[in-house]
């Protein structure tokens, strides 16, 4: 197979003064060549924290507590620091949500664009500057040779995240992981900076990994969707599996709280009740088992297994489990 | 920048005028005088050395004459420590000397102390960062003279390594140049400390660590220069204070210098002396922070002094 990344019931905690908080508690997924994977999530359901742990920029006092992340054949988390540093930036890069706080105000965009090629491809200054305009101009820039001089404080919003699309994009990286790249944009903004993403996904052959709340973005971007509730894999499949065929409660609940462009006349959202769980003190069996309307017995003690639906559609549910179950019992 | 350049020159000199005054009225209304000695003099004898260089005169008058004389680089003369001496002349002979000690401790001040603070914030709540802040915190604690009191006893007296007294040799350099940076090396350490922390936590930090820049140079290039500013802002005014000298260093270490000469020159009541030292000291203290201010703009680009802002 050419699975680029693989990750295999990886765990993350955070050692606080109150104790561990399980922010990613053994989730598994691959990323194809090419692929592009969508991880939706509420805030704090640890999809940035994962997302962290692949690049390593997991901090104090977070800890890798379990599990694998393979890129390329290799486990990453047994890298040394140095080679991590080689690591990161080269083959996997990173986007993040606000641009208007992620470029260095006190340097040249030049500068800044300019680092990551000097400190990974050991390219001549006059090199790495020229290989920066170029990049400038893909990710659409006007005037890239007076932009190159400027700071951060002279762009716009939608300019600097072009920018940092550009710094992200300018050692060829393999994998980038975009960390809510168009929350910060207004949407006109957010559309051309989607639509930017995916072209030069597309001309790289780059995987991409896509962490949003946004299930509209997904819907547009994606090909896959991991979608994490508590620290956990709630539900993955295709685009298509989630979106027309989603299996789980809160999948179900993400769909019914979303605003729809074609809703007949007026039509109620309707919100998931209760508060998201409790990190330090997380709930016995299903993470999302207070908040959910089919919640049985069973989902209050006892963790759910994580149902095969076939072509890479998972879903971990009770729910699932006794209709399988009972569609078996039947036959 | 020309133009704000030479806002600050006239702001300076209103200032100035204004330090002048102060100093000369505080000073007159501090009982004694240059000429009350050990041994009395008669009334006329006092009275006929007042007349002689000025001081018999209403203080406006007195005042009035001074700045006309100063204005024209005559600052007058000694009146008592080294009597009949041009006030230019001691200043000049006595600034090098501290200016020197001064230039030293500024620069190991710097060196040291703000990658101490740096360090410090890299490693913040561990081993090295408790052991560096207490460091810090002792130095702003301690006063100068016991550190170079202890330094005496220990280097000088115990181990006999370090000459005590002068400046005759670069060995001599080296107590002094320690007990008067030590205070600012703290000093600036606790502010890099703390004003890297605010830099570290910030989003670009974050880029630069997932561009794979190495963590020293995140340290150093990406977080330290963001930071600089509350370090640059103490700078000025120390470099003035540093160079003209500190009374404690140079009374302990026997060295020649003008922050002891100053502080005798009070309590000598030689008021030309007094005079010259106050607005000299005061004059760099001024240069010091118009040389910071038009240094914030190299250090970040957002900050354009000559534009807006209302004066404070």
């Amino acid at each position: 197979m050419d699975k680029l990344l693989e990750i295999k019931d990886l765990k993350v905690s955070f050692f606080t003064h109150a104790g561990e908080v399980k922010a990613v508690g053994g989730i598994s997924y691959d990323i194809g060549h090419g692929e592009i994977m969508g991880i939706v999530g509420e805030s704090g359901s640890g999809k940035s924290v994962e997302a962290y742990t692949i690049i390593g920029l997991l901090q104090s006092p977070g800890k890798v507590v379990g599990g694998e992340v393979i890129f390329e054949g290799e486990n990453i988390l047994d890298y040394t620091p140095e080679q991590m540093e080689e690591f990161r930036g080269n083959k996997v890069s990173m986007i993040f949500q606000n641009p208007m706080t992620c470029l260095n105000p006190v340097y040249t965009i030049g500068n800044q664009l300019t680092e990551a090629l000097l400190c990974h491809k050991k390219m001549e200054k006059k090199v790495a500057w020229d290989k920066a305009i170029e990049m400038l101009e893909l990710v659409g820039i006007n005037n890239p040779d007076k932009r190159m001089k400027q700071y951060p404080h002279e762009l716009s919003g939608g300019m600097r995240q072009r920018v940092m699309i550009a710094m992200g994009l300018i050692c060829d990286p393999m994998l980038l992981i975009a960390d809510e790249p168009t929350t910060a944009l207004d949407v006109t903004i957010q559309a051309q900076i989607l639509e930017l993403i995916r072209k030069l996904q597309k001309e790289r052959q780059m995987s991409v990994i896509f962490i949003t709340h946004n299930l509209g973005v997904v819907a547009e971007v994606c090909d896959k969707v991991s979608v994490m509730y508590a620290g956990k894999i709630v539900e993955q499949g295709t685009v298509d599996d989630i979106f027309y065929n989603p299996s789980h409660p809160y999948t179900l609940g993400l769909m019914r709280s979303m605003p729809r462009v074609d809703a007949k006349e007026y039509e109620r959202l309707i919100p998931i009740e209760g508060n998201p769980v409790d990190m330090l003190n997380p709930p016995e069996g299903c993470g999302f088992g207070a908040r959910c309307e089919y919640c049985m017995n069973i989902c209050l003690r006892k963790e759910p297994p994580t149902i095969d639906l076939g072509n890479g559609h998972r879903s971990s549910c009770w729910l699932l489990a006794s209709k399988l179950a009972g569609e078996a019992n039947h036959e | 920048m020309g133009k704000y350049v030479l806002k600050r020159v006239v702001q300076a000199v209103v200032v100035l005028l204004l330090v002048a005054a102060l100093t000369f009225i505080l000073m007159n209304l501090v009982p004694g005088g240059p000429f009350l000695g050990e041994k009395a003099k008669s009334p006329e004898v006092i009275a006929a050395l007042n007349a002689k260089y000025g001081l018999d005169k209403p203080l406006h008058i007195q005042f009035k004459n001074y700045i006309v004389k100063f204005v024209q680089g005559d600052f007058g003369v000694s009146l008592k420590m080294q009597k009949n001496r041009p006030v230019n002349e001691i200043i000049g002979e006595l600034f090098p000397t501290s200016a020197k000690v001064g230039l030293l401790s500024l620069l190991f001040a710097i060196v040291v102390g703000i990658p101490m603070g740096c360090l410090a914030a890299y490693y913040r709540g561990g081993k090295i960062d408790s052991f560096l802040r207490v460091i810090m915190t002792l130095g702003i604690s301690v006063p100068g003279f016991v550190i170079a009191t202890l330094m005496l006893i220990l280097f000088g007296v115990k181990l006999g390594w370090l000459p005590t007294i002068g400046l005759n040799n670069p060995a001599s350099y080296i107590m002094p140049c320690f007990t008067l940076s030590f205070y600012p090396m703290c000093y600036l350490g606790r502010l890099a400390r703390s004003s890297m922390l605010d830099a570290i936590n910030q989003d670009y930090i974050r880029t630069a660590r997932a561009k794979g820049v190495k963590s020293s140079k995140v340290i150093f290039k990406h977080a330290l220069r963001n930071a600089f500013i509350p370090i640059l802002t103490y700078l000025g005014p120390l470099t003035a204070f540093i160079l003209t000298g500190s009374f404690v260093t140079e009374s302990v270490f026997s060295i020649p210098g003008l922050g002891r000469y100053f502080i005798q020159s009070i309590l000598n009541r030689d008021y030309p002396i007094i005079m010259a030292t106050t607005i000299f000291l005061a004059a760099l203290v001024i240069f010091m922070n118009l040389v910071v201010d038009l240094l914030y703009r190299f250090v970040d680009p957002r900050i354009d002094i000559t534009k807006g802002g209302s004066e404070a």
